[in-house]
C-alpha cells in the first residue's frame, strides 16, 4: 500500500470527526502534490465514513470545479453542501461557480446573490461573487444587471488595491462589446497602472492604439503584451496575431511573418 | 432581448411566409431517430436560381438521408426544387426535373452557377458520400454530370460541407471552391454524452481536413488544382464560402469559414495560386486570439466604402465576427464598437448574409438562427436582422419584423433574393425537420431602388466578382460585389440589389469585370431590373479599378 493510501486507512479507523479532519488535511497534502485526482479520491472514501460532512462536501465540490474532465460532477456534492447548510457562504459560492461554469446562468445568479447576502462586509466575496453575476446576467442579456454587478466588484477590487485584474478585464471585456470604449479605456489604463504585469491590459490598450491607426504604438503595446504573456495561449496567439497584421501592414513582411510561423506553430 | 425567448411582436408585418400554401412534400429531415450522428445539425441547404429563365427566382433544397445507412430512402430525404410561378406561388417541380437527388447521400450545401456559361444555371450539391454536379438542359430538366466532370474523385468519407463557384483564373469559366469538413461515415461516428445525456460531438473530436479547389478547364471537365493552387496545406472544418476580391487587385479571393478551428483567406496570387493569409488579414481569430464556430459568411462592403468587409455568424455566447477592409491590406476586428454583440450573444446563427432589407443604401445582416442541440434552455430560436445605421452601428430589429420572421426552431439554410422582383429583398430559410419558410419583404417604405443583372462575354456568365458602384444624383457612392455564395448550405440570388433610400435617380453605374474591363451607364432608369451585358471591348482608360 503506498504511502496517502496507508494514511487513509488509518483515517477510516478513527472517529468521524478525526476522520473529518485529517481526510481534509490529507486531501490539501495531495492536491498540493498536484495529486488531485488522488485528493478527491481521499475526500470521497472519508464521505463513505461521513456523508453529511459539509466541510468534505464543498471541499470535494472545489477539488472536482478545478478539473475541466470532470467539472459536471461537482454539481451532486456542492448540492448536497447547500442543503445541510443553507448558511453556508462558501457552499453557495462553490455552487454558484458550477452553474455558471455550465451555463446555468439563473442558477449561477441566484446563488451568488445568496451567497453575496450571507457575507454583507466581505470585499472580497463582493468582489467575486459580483464578477459572477456579471458574466451570467451578461450571458442572459440583462445588460443593466451585468453593468451594475461588474461595477461593484471593481469597487470591491479597488477598496483592495486592484489583487484581481482579471475581474477587472472582465468588466473591460464588457464594455468593449457594448461598445463603451472610453469606460473601458479608463479601466484599462488604470490596470497598466495598478498591475502593470497584467497582459491582457496591454493587449486592449493595443487593440485601441490600432482601431485609432496608430501602427507604431500598437506594435509597442502588442511586444508588451507579448512579453507578459507568460504561458497564456489565448493571450499569445492574440498577441502574436495583431503583431502580425500590423506589421504586414506597416509592409514588415519579415516580422510578420515570424508572428505568423509562431501561431501556425501553436495551432492547437 | 435574448433569441429563444417568447416576446410580442409589435409593428408591421415586414416579413411574410407564402410557403404554407405550396403543395410538396419537403420538410428538411436530418434522419432523426433517437441517435445523434455527427451532421444531422447541418441540414437544409437553399440555392435560388432561375432555372427556366422566366424571370422569376426558383428555389432549390437540399435534404438529409436514413441513418446509419447514409441512404435518401424515400421522398422524405429528397432534395427539391420550387418553381416559382410568380404572385408568391411556388410548384414542387423536383420529380420533372430529375433534382430529387435520390442516389445520394446526406446533402448539405447546393451552390448554383451557369459553369459552362450556356445562359442557364447549374447546380453543385455537397454531401457526405459523393458530391453531384448536374447541369441544366435548359428544357426544366436536369442531368447528373458528376461522372464525367471530374468531381467524382473526392474520398468516400469526405463530409463536403459547401460549393462555391469562382472564376479564380480570370478565364471566363467558373471554376468551383468546396469546403470539407472532416472525415466521417456514420460507421465512424462518436457518441458522446453531457450530463448524463447524448449530445452533437464537440467538433474537435474530429480531425480538420484540407478544402479543394476544382479548376474548370471548358467543355464540362474541372480538374483538382488543390495541391496545386496551394489549398491543401490549411486544415480546416470546412463551413461557409465568401468570395470577393478583398485587395481590389482584379483577382477573386475565397474567405472560408471554418468550425472551431482558425478561418481563412485564400488570396489570389494572380498565377493559379492562392496564399492563405488569414493571419496576416486579421481575420483568422476573433481579436481575443479565440477560434469560434463559425458558420455561415459573406464578404461585401457594409460601410459603402468601396473594400468588401467580412462577417460571419457563430453560436450562442460567441460573438458574431464583423470585420472591416482597411483597405485591402488587412481587416479591423469591429464587432464590439458596431454594436452587433447584443444581437449574437445569444443567437446560435448558421445562415448569413448582407442585404439591405429596408432600401436605405446600407446592407443589413441577417442571421438564421437555432442551436446546435436541443439540450439547454434557449435552444429554439428566432432568426435576427441587424440593422446598419449608416455603415457605424448595427441594431436588432427583429422584433419589429412580424410574427413569420420571428418564428422559433432551429434554422440552417437561408438564401437571399428578390423573389417577386418588386425591389424588396426576401428570404429563405430552412429549419431542421420543419417545413421551409418564404419570407416576403412586404415593405420598401415608399425609398428607391436599383437591382442589376451582370451577364459576362469575356468574363465568367454569372460575373462573379465582378464589381458595382452606384453614383447617385447627390452624389451618394454604393457598391455591390457580385457572388451568389452567400451564408451557410446556400446559395442566393446573383444580381446585385442597390437600395437608394429617397433618391430616385443615379448619376451613373459602373462595372468593373472580372475581365479586368470597366463599364459606365450614364443615368438609367430606378425602381427596376437593369440588364448589363459585358461590352466586346473596353470602354474606359481606368482598366482593373474604379475610380473612388
Amino acid at each position: 500500500m503506498n504511502w496517502p493510501g496507508i494514511v487513509y486507512a488509518l483515517i477510516l479507523m478513527q472517529s468521524p470527526q478525526v476522520a473529518e479532519t485529517q481526510a481534509l488535511q490529507a486531501a490539501r497534502d495531495a492536491e498540493q502534490r498536484g495529486e488531485a485526482a488522488r485528493a478527491v479520491e481521499i475526500v470521497r472514501q472519508a464521505l463513505v465514513v461521513n456523508p453529511k460532512s459539509v466541510e468534505l462536501l464543498k471541499t470535494e465540490g472545489r477539488l472536482l470545479l478545478r478539473d475541466p474532465g470532470r467539472s459536471a460532477q461537482a454539481r451532486d456534492p456542492l448540492t448536497k453542501a447547500v442543503a445541510l447548510a443553507p448558511a453556508d457562504g462558501e457552499a453557495h459560492y462553490y455552487l454558484s461557480q458550477w452553474a455558471c461554469l455550465h451555463n446555468m446562468d439563473a442558477q449561477c445568479i441566484s446563488e451568488a446573490r445568496h451567497a453575496l447576502r450571507l457575507a454583507p462586509g466581505n470585499v472580497q466575496a463582493q468582489l467575486q461573487l459580483n464578477t459572477l453575476i456579471g458574466l451570467a446576467s451578461e450571458r442572459t442579456g440583462d445588460a443593466a444587471a451585468a453593468d451594475a454587478a461588474f461595477r461593484a466588484s471593481l469597487v470591491a477590487n479597488q477598496k483592495l488595491g486592484l489583487p484581481d485584474p482579471l475581474s477587472a478585464y472582465q468588466y473591460v471585456s464588457f464594455l468593449l462589446n457594448r461598445a463603451k470604449d472610453a469606460e473601458a479605456q479608463a479601466i484599462v489604463l488604470l490596470l497598466m497602472q495598478k498591475a502593470p504585469g497584467f497582459g491582457p491590459a496591454w493587449l486592449e490598450r493595443a487593440k485601441w492604439a490600432a482601431r485609432k491607426g496608430q501602427a507604431a504604438e500598437t506594435a509597442r503595446m502588442a511586444e508588451q503584451a507579448l512579453a507578459l504573456a507568460g504561458m497564456q495561449k489565448e493571450q499569445l496567439r492574440a498577441a502574436h496575431m495583431l503583431l502580425a497584421r500590423t506589421y504586414f501592414q506597416l509592409g514588415r513582411e519579415d516580422e510578420a511573418s515570424k508572428h505568423q510561423a509562431w501561431i501556425e506553430e501553436h495551432l492547437n | 432581448m435574448a433569441a429563444g425567448q417568447q416576446r410580442p411582436v409589435p409593428g408591421p408585418k415586414r416579413f411574410r411566409d407564402v410557403a404554407g400554401a405550396v403543395q410538396s412534400p419537403y420538410r428538411s429531415n436530418n434522419g432523426y431517430t433517437g441517435r445523434k450522428y455527427f451532421p444531422q445539425p447541418m441540414c437544409g441547404g437553399v440555392a435560388l436560381l432561375d432555372y427556366d429563365g422566366d424571370g422569376l427566382l426558383d428555389i432549390y433544397f437540399t435534404n438529409g438521408a436514413k441513418l446509419p445507412e447514409l441512404k435518401k430512402t424515400g421522398p422524405e430525404f429528397h432534395n427539391a426544387l420550387w418553381r416559382n410561378k410568380g404572385s408568391g406561388e411556388f410548384e414542387d417541380v423536383t420529380a420533372k426535373a430529375g433534382l430529387a437527388g435520390e442516389d445520394l447521400g446526406f446533402s448539405f450545401g447546393a451552390a448554383a452557377g451557369d459553369y459552362d456559361n450556356d445562359g442557364r444555371p447549374d447546380l453543385f450539391v455537397a454531401n457526405a458520400g459523393r458530391n453531384a454536379l448536374y447541369h441544366n438542359n435548359g428544357d426544366g430538366t436536369f442531368r447528373d454530370v458528376t461522372a464525367t466532370s471530374g468531381l467524382d474523385n473526392k474520398p468516400p468519407d469526405l463530409l463536403s460541407v459547401q460549393g462555391a463557384w469562382v472564376d479564380y483564373d480570370n478565364d471566363g469559366r467558373l471554376d468551383l471552391v468546396v469546403s470539407n469538413y472532416t472525415y466521417w461515415t456514420p460507421q465512424k461516428d462518436k457518441i458522446c454524452v453531457s450530463l448524463g445525456v447524448e449530445v452533437y460531438c464537440n467538433p474537435k473530436v474530429y480531425p480538420p481536413v484540407p478544402h479543394r479547389l476544382y479548376r474548370n478547364l471548358g467543355g464540362g471537365r474541372f480538374e483538382d488544382r488543390t495541391e496545386a493552387a496551394g489549398f491543401s496545406k490549411a486544415l480546416g472544418k470546412g463551413m461557409g464560402i465568401g468570395i470577393a476580391d478583398v485587395n481590389r487587385d482584379g483577382w477573386a479571393d475565397i474567405f472560408i469559414a471554418n468550425d472551431t478551428e482558425r478561418n481563412f483567406l485564400y488570396v489570389n496570387q494572380k498565377n493559379g495560386t492562392f496564399k492563405e493569409m488569414g493571419i496576416l488579414y486579421g481575420v483568422a481569430y476573433n481579436d481575443s486570439g479565440a477560434t469560434v464556430s463559425a458558420m455561415g459568411c459573406d464578404v461585401k462592403d457594409y460601410d459603402n466604402d468601396g473594400w468588401p468587409d467580412i462577417f460571419y455568424n457563430n453560436l450562442m455566447n460567441q460573438i458574431h465576427g464583423l470585420f472591416r477592409n482597411s483597405g485591402g491590406t488587412g481587416f479591423s476586428y469591429v464587432s464590439p464598437e458596431l454594436g452587433v454583440e447584443p444581437g449574437s450573444r445569444a443567437a446560435s446563427g448558421w445562415s448569413c448574409g448582407f442585404f439591405d432589407f429596408d432600401n436605405d443604401g446600407w446592407k443589413d445582416v441577417f442571421s438564421a438562427n437555432g442551436h446546435v442541440d436541443d439540450v439547454g434552455e434557449g435552444t429554439r430560436q428566432h432568426d435576427t436582422l441587424l440593422r446598419n445605421l449608416g455603415g457605424r452601428k448595427f441594431v436588432d430589429v427583429s422584433a419589429e419584423l412580424g410574427a413569420d420572421f420571428n418564428r422559433q426552431g432551429y434554422k440552417r439554410g437561408s438564401a437571399i433574393g428578390d423573389l417577386d422582383n418588386d425591389g424588396s429583398l426576401d428570404l429563405v430559410v430552412t429549419a431542421l425537420n420543419e417545413r421551409p419558410r418564404i419570407l416576403l419583404n412586404s415593405g420598401n417604405a415608399g425609398r428607391h431602388w436599383l437591382g442589376i443583372e451582370l451577364t459576362g462575354t469575356h468574363s465568367n456568365r454569372d460575373a462573379t466578382s465582378a464589381v458595382v458602384k452606384v453614383t447617385t444624383r447627390s452624389g451618394r457612392m454604393l457598391w455591390n460585389h457580385v457572388s451568389a455564395s452567400v451564408g451557410f448550405l446556400s446559395s442566393s440570388d446573383k444580381r446585385v440589389h442597390f437600395g437608394l433610400g429617397v433618391e430616385a435617380e443615379v448619376e451613373k453605374v459602373e462595372v468593373r469585370w472580372p475581365s479586368g474591363q470597366t463599364q459606365t451607364l450614364l443615368k438609367p432608369a430606378v425602381d427596376r431590373y437593369l440588364k448589363v451585358r459585358e461590352p466586346a471591348r473596353a470602354n474606359s482608360a481606368l482598366p482593373g479599378d474604379l475610380p473612388k
